[in-house]
């Protein structure tokens, strides 16, 4: 009986796998930015097993871990939560002053069938507090925590679609959006160089686009038996290219029909001037990611999960990209014995990151503390190890980042039976997570570097609550 | 049965006091949220790794407690000061001398005599300043060597002493015929046990004069280290104890300048020094038209640097002399203080300073020591001190 309920659902499964795979190939190929999930988790419960849930994910946040988890829950579940990160992080026995990452984690799994076949429909939102987005183009040379400055400080947005064809497997997948930013600015006038702050009359035109951007993900959860589970998922690679350009005055300068000349006056008669700046980088960016997992539980109060992710971490894209220069001013020749004007002014081309390829293990345990028949108050512990991909920064770049050991712990209540409160059950979970940056020495290859040799390190805090209302 | 029947009363009772909880919770964390989701500016480093190699910024008057001219750790009223150093101790060593003729009408007035050097800007204006220029030591007193201890770093941070220094005691005359009746360019070595190897320049070379401890007395070495020849006569010795560093090939290194370039020579105990090559340096390209093109190197400076990865090489500070008579300060490193890497631009803005001299306050701080001519027709000199790196003010605020 099971095969042949299987064969008669494959045409109705193979219309939902078409449907999820155009889903994927519509965003093929689009590029995104670093979201704060990579570096912080999603979700109390998730968060506090290490992030090993790949396995073994039903609520909401498996519109991260796992979108196959999605038709997994026979409920109908909101979510939302709150979480910080607090970073004490140094660079050279400074403070780096990275700013905490806080915000809100919303999410809902709607869950439907088609005849024999339930699927579910999820979405998942992270927005941050005091950053809808923030974009850094740093000079070459400063040292900065590549990882946790500014890639995290992004809205994410993703929705999902899940499938169950049968009753061991689902399969689940769809995009994730993101927001960048693209910024021009002009300026033109008169610039008064005997008295700038008096005399000028400039005018400035700023045109900033905030541009959505998508990217894939898919992953299955295949439960062969009750107490086993098996999972994978696929995170598509995405990157920004941030584009800042500044302009002011005409290129042709004598051009009659400019309207952006800039001018500089208060010595002789005036004369024009034209500056150009385009910087071009990477401001985020996230590798593909594979995550492989297993979720075993022995008994129905004991879980305990493991998993590996492979992070192609050697495509990264440093974020030290170019950036162009061009100064041009009709100095009068009465004047060239007072104003000196570069012959050109240096730029910046691209850095290599030369990240290396990654492995980063998972573990993660839940056990049942407390149980009655309507109350269950679970206790959760889980820990990461990333090896960091960063090589010694012996060249001009300060791209900072060390091994980070990640101890986290938990604790869920799940009250059921509230009929006729509620048909379903509420779920109240907090995480604490503590991660130890190690001390790390970068050597610099030149004895003249002005940045010379400097240990980095420090400590992540990371809490937050989540709480989740399921309906039957 | 009862015992079931008790579960099922008690089982409404605990749904309200979970709920009512469960509400409390969230309209906590309601609250808990408004709050946090306020926006807040971005954060800054508190400040970024440096090594203090450079560039140098003159230090202000509230940071040397000497007041004129702006930037410098030594001027003395009267006196013509020659080249300096600073010794691990933290005392200055300098050679000067005091004029024998009347000076220029406007030399009493404080500040006048430097009225021309105000800054590069005027350095590069006049013609009326000979290029290369050094007092004219035949109108002086022969020169002498004289110690300056350290003064405690009143109101700075940073610092445990202060960059600027009193008028100091003479230690060193000239007492032997090969000196010439001068001593000038001192460098002071201190070593573990306390004693001193104090170098300097004569007439007829390099000597050196030792000491039981800092503040001496000096004894005279009875014949020159390096004497002069007929490539012309070393000078501006810069001496270093090799203990830190890999593979030098010996235990003392000693740089100094001959007819227009750098030479080292190396010695077991400091006392017997012997002479081993020039330096092959690159040429530092000029950044424009003022800068002119590098002519001859000198003036070096020598010191040992120990980095935050534990490595220790030799910073060698020194001039390049340009074809239209500025010196532009710039920097070599080097491992084994043989071979040496070069930084190939200056590292001070002013283009009349010579003879660089570098104290390291810690791994990210230096001061650099600088001597420039001053006064009409240079006929005066000042040690300059400036910090790097450059944004770090020493006065506490």
């Amino acid at each position: 009986m099971p095969t042949a309920s299987r064969i008669s659902l494959l045409p109705r499964a193979a219309r939902l796998a078409a449907l999820l795979a155009t889903l994927a190939m519509a965003s093929v190929g689009a590029r995104a930015l670093a979201q704060p999930m990579d570096t912080y988790g999603m979700g109390s419960r998730s968060v506090a097993m290490g992030g090993a849930v790949t396995a073994d994910v039903e609520d909401f946040t498996a519109n991260y871990y796992n979108p196959a988890g999605l038709a997994r829950s026979r409920e109908a579940r909101i979510g939302v939560g709150y979480f910080g990160a607090f970073h004490d992080l140094r660079i050279g026995g400074f403070d780096a002053n990275v700013d905490p990452v806080r915000g809100l984690v919303l999410g809902l799994v709607v869950p439907g069938s088609i005849g024999d076949v339930r699927f579910a429909f999820g979405l998942g939102l992270h927005l941050n507090d005091d950053h809808v987005s923030r974009t850094r183009s740093l000079p070459a040379r400063r040292p900065r925590w590549e990882f946790y400055d500014n890639r995290p400080r992004r809205i994410f947005l993703a929705a999902h679609l899940a499938i169950r064809p049968v009753e061991w497997l689902t399969i689940g997948g769809g995009i994730s959006f993101l927001s960048f930013s693209t910024n021009r600015l002009s300026i033109r006038g008169d610039l008064d160089i005997a008295m700038p702050d008096r005399r000028s009359r400039l005018e400035h035109e700023i045109l900033t686009d905030l541009t959505t951007i998508r990217y894939p993900q898919f992953g299955f959860q295949v439960q062969p038996t009750h107490e086993l589970s098996f999972g994978a998922v696929y995170r598509g690679q995405f990157a920004l290219d941030n584009t800042l350009e500044a302009v002011a005055g005409c290129a042709t300068m004598d051009d009659p029909a400019c309207n952006t000349r800039l001018s500089f006056t208060g010595l002789g008669d005036g004369f024009p001037g034209y500056f150009h700046l385009l910087t071009q980088s990477v401001n985020a960016f996230v590798p593909q990611q594979v995550s492989v997992g297993a979720s075993w539980a022995p008994t129905d109060d004991f879980r305990v999960n493991a998993e590996v992710t492979w992070v192609n971490w050697s495509a990264y894209v440093s974020p030290v990209g170019r950036a162009s220069i061009l100064l041009r001013i009709e100095v009068p020749e009465s004047l060239r014995g007072t104003i000196r004007v570069p012959d050109a002014i240096g730029g910046s081309v691209p850095q290599p990151a030369l990240f290396e390829d990654r492995f980063v293990p998972r573990v993660g345990v839940e056990g049942v503390a407390f149980r009655e028949r309507m109350v269950a108050l679970r206790l959760r512990g889980g820990f990461f190890y990333e090896q960091s991909p960063v090589p010694n920064q012996s060249a001009i770049t300060n791209l900072a980042d060390s091994d980070r050991f990640a101890f986290s712990a938990g604790i869920g209540l799940r009250v059921e039976e509230l009929r006729p409160l509620l048909p379903g059950f509420l779920q109240f979970d907090a995480h604490f997570q503590y991660a130890l940056l190690a001390d790390r020495t970068m050597t610099k290859a030149s004895l003249v570097d002005p940045t010379g040799d400097y240990v980095i390190g420090g400590d992540i805090l990371a809490a937050g609550i989540t709480m989740e209302v399921g309906f039957e | 049965m009862s015992t079931g029947k008790r579960a099922h009363r008690r089982a409404p009772r605990r749904t309200e006091a979970l709920t009512a909880g469960a509400g409390a919770l969230l309209a906590a964390g309601a609250l808990a949220i408004g709050c946090a989701t306020l926006a807040t500016k971005g954060g800054e480093p508190a400040g970024l790794p440096h090594n203090g190699t450079g560039p140098f910024r003159d230090l202000s008057a509230q940071e040397t407690g000497v007041t004129s001219p702006r930037g410098a750790a030594l001027s003395i009223r009267g006196v013509t000061i020659d080249t300096a150093m600073v010794a691990s101790d933290g005392s200055l060593f300098y050679a000067s001398a005091t004029a024998l003729r009347p000076e220029p009408p406007d030399a009493g007035v404080e500040d006048a005599s430097y009225a021309e050097d105000a800054g590069p800007a005027a350095a590069d204006a006049g013609p009326s300043t000979p290029r290369f220029a050094t007092p004219d030591w035949s109108r002086h007193e022969p020169r002498t060597i004289a110690r300056s201890p350290a003064r405690p770093a009143e109101g700075l941070q940073f610092v445990a002493e202060s960059p600027g220094f009193d008028a100091g005691a003479e230690i060193l005359r000239a007492s032997e015929a090969w000196e010439g009746g001068f001593v000038t360019d001192p460098w002071a070595v201190i070593r573990a046990d306390g004693s001193v190897l104090l170098y300097y320049v004569g007439e007829g070379g390099i000597g050196v004069a030792t000491a039981a401890s800092v503040a001496g007395p000096y004894a005279h070495s009875g014949a020159p280290l390096l004497a002069a020849s007929g490539a012309g006569a070393p000078r501006r010795p810069s001496v270093i104890e090799t203990t830190l560093l890999d593979g030098a090939s010996h235990a003392f290194l000693m740089y100094y300048e001959e007819a227009g370039t750098i030479r080292v020579a190396g010695s077991s105990d400091g006392l017997a020094f012997e002479p081993l090559f020039a330096l092959e340096l690159p040429e530092m390209p000029a950044r424009d038209d003022r800068d002119g093109d590098e002519v001859e190197r000198g003036g070096p400076g020598a010191v040992v640097y120990s980095s935050a990865a534990g490595r220790s090489f030799v910073r060698l500070y020194y001039e390049s002399r340009r074809s239209n008579g500025n010196t532009l300060l710039t920097l070599a490193a080097s491992a084994d203080g043989a071979r040496f890497e070069a930084f190939l631009r200056p590292v001070v803005d002013a283009r009349d300073r010579r003879a660089p001299c570098a104290s390291l306050v810690d791994e990210r701080v230096s001061l650099l020591y600088q001597w420039s001519p001053s006064g009409p027709g240079a006929s005066q000199g000042t040690i300059f001190v400036g910090v790097a790196p450059g944004g770090l003010r020493l006065v506490r605020e």
